[in-house]
């Protein structure tokens, strides 16, 4: 993906947005609301309504896909086959009237030349696999008779269901409790360890970052402000925004701290700003910001788009 | 609490609502959604005490009562010595300034159609004897102790961002004096680094106007570093109750091990070296909660005892209470679990355990102790 954009009418969601993600690698893609960071998302699977949003880039490839020319025939075959998304709500994300094996079906079904049969048995398995209890008879309910972990669990068997290279997983278990959560974690990181898939996981909590992903990407206003491994980036924030966001995080195994908050809020979608978009909460803003940094290599698989990267 | 009187005390507070009745042909039974059963707590005058847990442990319902929104199945809850079931009128009306409550959601908790200047406007109007101008002056101060531009006045909420109107939410609730602010997921609505910023202000409030702060959050971390006292439910149950530092450096009860090892900590070393405590399964429903100790069928430590034998919830160590039969291995537990010494000792999390059967449904991730 090079220097996406995507506008909607005056609202611009994502300004220029960079990155790229290796087979099997998992990606943080880390941002607060507004930031773009869904939108992304969406562009990359060649969901955005052609109608409202006005998608832009230099490329835009997902699995051999390249959706800046794709028709939709294309599209299809990528979205749920070589390249799958699950997304924070499962209740509006499955179908409400339609039984869980039959969707997940539907899925398998339209990826590959299974039979009806087929498919079932398949999905009963997949449902196995994701730890549904007694997969067999739960198969032909209702979304609304599993509860709210269960149904992420669905998402996540329908994603995997025709064994895709690349999964987004956009705020996954956002909804969902601690406890439930921890669960989704665990079973999405077996899930990888088995396979080759890629994953590029949408959140904003930055602790679920670190016990997920290798690599983060940092949004702030529709941009790439910081791209770094891991422990890289939690060790060695070197974007002011980076730096901010780590400080205004309580931690649950230390003593309290004092969390510093970021100032001011961010930048609006409809609001325009010449240089970078954090100047205005920037504690080291100097004149040339107000020209637009591009996003330099200050380490080894380090970017950052920061005029004071090095000084700082 | 230190001995001198609490400012809240909840007594053995149960509320119970009908379950919704069974369609079918089957006789219709008559249940109950024990939502809050049998919980007590103290509260002491500007303390900042917690109440935690998952969905459906009864945490904002215990809320709802408190400021008496709903009505108690049993037990009583008393605001300096009084009880505040028995209010009526004028006492009523005292009551209600003296305890205000703020939402998670700012954008449902503030009236869409009326203007930021009304919003605040109305608890003065109703509860004082100011006059316009008196209203006006003191909106202005208002607006000020929470960090916004008078410029907003005339704003209407849609226009304001989330943080901008979790402020006027706070605004408006401290507008009267309370002297007890219920602060129902004050934060979870809000983009992290917004967070950081309500944080701050509730905690300069608080000091500036003595207040007395029920926090209810299901964000650990933020329990850690505002709370001073923490209470953690579970269906409708108090497991554990102490000190905020002694809670989260040394928690007893396995549920409350549990719940703190699932959060996940904003440094990747620190997650890695970790040992976790992964519950298997997913919260029974209040409608029909298990024997005995309600935790039981997520516990990793549960014997039969547990299913025929409700525990008590008991003094174990000084200042701590939790309901356990098995609180000193649950101690046990979690020093070879982790707890604050998670470093060499502990081996490191995998997700590929030896020992662990495949495709089970994430089984607790410890070994049975040898």
């Amino acid at each position: 993906m090079r220097e996406l954009k995507v506008s909607f009418g005056a609202a611009l969601a994502v300004r220029g947005a960079s990155f790229t993600i290796a087979t099997g690698e998992a990606v943080g893609l880390v941002g607060e609301s507004g930031s773009g960071k869904s939108v992304t998302a969406l562009s990359l699977m060649g969901l955005l309504p052609a109608a409202s949003a006005c998608v832009e880039a230099l490329e835009l490839r997902v699995v051999d896909c390249d959706l800046l020319t794709a028709r939709a025939r294309e599209l299809q075959e990528m979205r749920g086959g070589r390249a799958a998304m699950i997304f924070q709500d499962p209740l509006t994300a499955l179908h409400p009237m339609k039984r869980v094996g039959a969707q997940l079906g539907e899925a398998i079904r339209r990826h590959s030349a299974l039979t009806r049969s087929e498919a079932r048995a398949r999905s009963i398995e997949l449902m196995r696999r994701v730890g549904i209890p007694e997969a067999g008879s739960r198969i032909d309910d209702y979304p609304h008779e599993f509860s709210g972990g269960q149904r992420q669990r669905i998402m996540i068997a329908m994603a995997i269901s025709c064994g895709p290279r690349l999964l987004i997983a956009d705020e996954p278990t956002t909804a969902l409790d601690v406890t439930i959560q921890a669960q989704i974690l665990d079973l999405m990181a077996e899930l990888r360890s088995e396979t080759t898939m890629g994953l590029l996981f949408i959140t904003h909590d930055l602790g679920v970052i670190a016990r997920v992903c290798e690599r983060v990407v940092v949004m702030y206003a529709g941009r790439i402000v910081e791209d770094a491994p891991v422990d890289v980036l939690f060790e060695h924030p070197r974007h002011p925004y980076t730096v901010g966001l780590l400080a205004s995080v309580p931690r649950i195994d230390e003593a309290p701290r004092v969390v510093r908050p970021i100032p001011g809020a961010a930048l609006r979608a409809t609001e325009r700003i010449a240089g970078c978009a954090f100047r205005p909460r920037c504690p080291h803003a100097v004149e040339r910001c107000v020209e637009q940094p591009a996003l330099q290599a200050v380490g080894e698989r380090h970017l950052v788009a920061c005029w004071r990267s090095r000084e700082l | 609490m230190n001995g001198s009187t609490a400012l809240l005390s909840v007594q053995d507070l149960a509320v119970h609502f009908p379950a919704p009745a069974t369609i079918g042909f089957g006789r219709r039974r008559r249940g109950a959604i024990k939502a809050v059963d049998g919980v007590s707590l103290e509260v002491g005058e500007g303390e900042v005490a917690a109440l935690v847990g998952e969905s459906g442990c009864g945490k904002s319902t215990t809320a709802l009562a408190i400021l008496r929104l709903i009505q108690p199945t049993g037990g009583q809850i008393f605001m300096e010595d009084e009880d505040i079931a028995t209010l009526r009128d004028a006492r009523l009306l005292a009551f209600r300034r003296s305890v205000q409550i703020v939402f998670q959601d700012p954008y449902s908790s503030l009236h869409p159609r009326k203007r930021i200047g009304q919003i605040l406007d109305e608890p003065l109007r109703m509860h004082t004897e100011m006059n316009r101008g008196q209203r006006r002056q003191r909106i202005a101060e208002l607006l000020e102790a929470v960090g916004l531009d008078a410029e907003y006045l005339g704003n209407f909420p849609r226009e304001l961002s989330g943080g901008q109107r979790q402020r006027i939410a706070i605004a408006r609730a401290i507008s009267i004096g309370p002297r007890l602010l219920v602060l129902d997921e004050p934060l979870s609505a809000l983009d992290v680094s917004i967070r950081a910023q309500v944080l701050e202000l509730l905690t300069r409030l608080r000091t500036e106007r003595r207040l007395t702060y029920v926090f209810i959050s299901h964000d650990l971390a933020v329990v850690r570093g505002f709370c001073e006292t923490v209470t953690v439910m579970y269906l409708g149950k108090i497991v554990e109750h102490g000190t905020t530092e002694d809670v989260f450096a040394r928690p007893v009860h396995p549920y409350t091990q549990a719940l703190i090892s699932a959060v996940p900590i904003p440094d990747p070393r620190a997650e890695a070296r970790r040992a976790r405590l992964v519950l298997r399964g997913e919260p029974p429903s209040p409608m029909n909660p298990p024997s005995g100790c309600r935790f039981r069928t997520r516990c990793p430590l549960a014997k039969p005892l547990c299913a025929s034998t409700e525990p008590a919830l008991e003094e174990v160590i000084p200042g701590r209470t939790v309901a356990c039969h098995f609180h000193d291995e649950a101690m046990m537990m979690r020093q070879q679990v982790g707890g604050e010494a998670a470093e060499e000792a502990v081996r490191p999390h995998s997700d590929t355990e030896p020992g662990v059967p495949e495709g089970s449904p994430l089984p607790a991730d410890r070994k049975e102790r040898s």
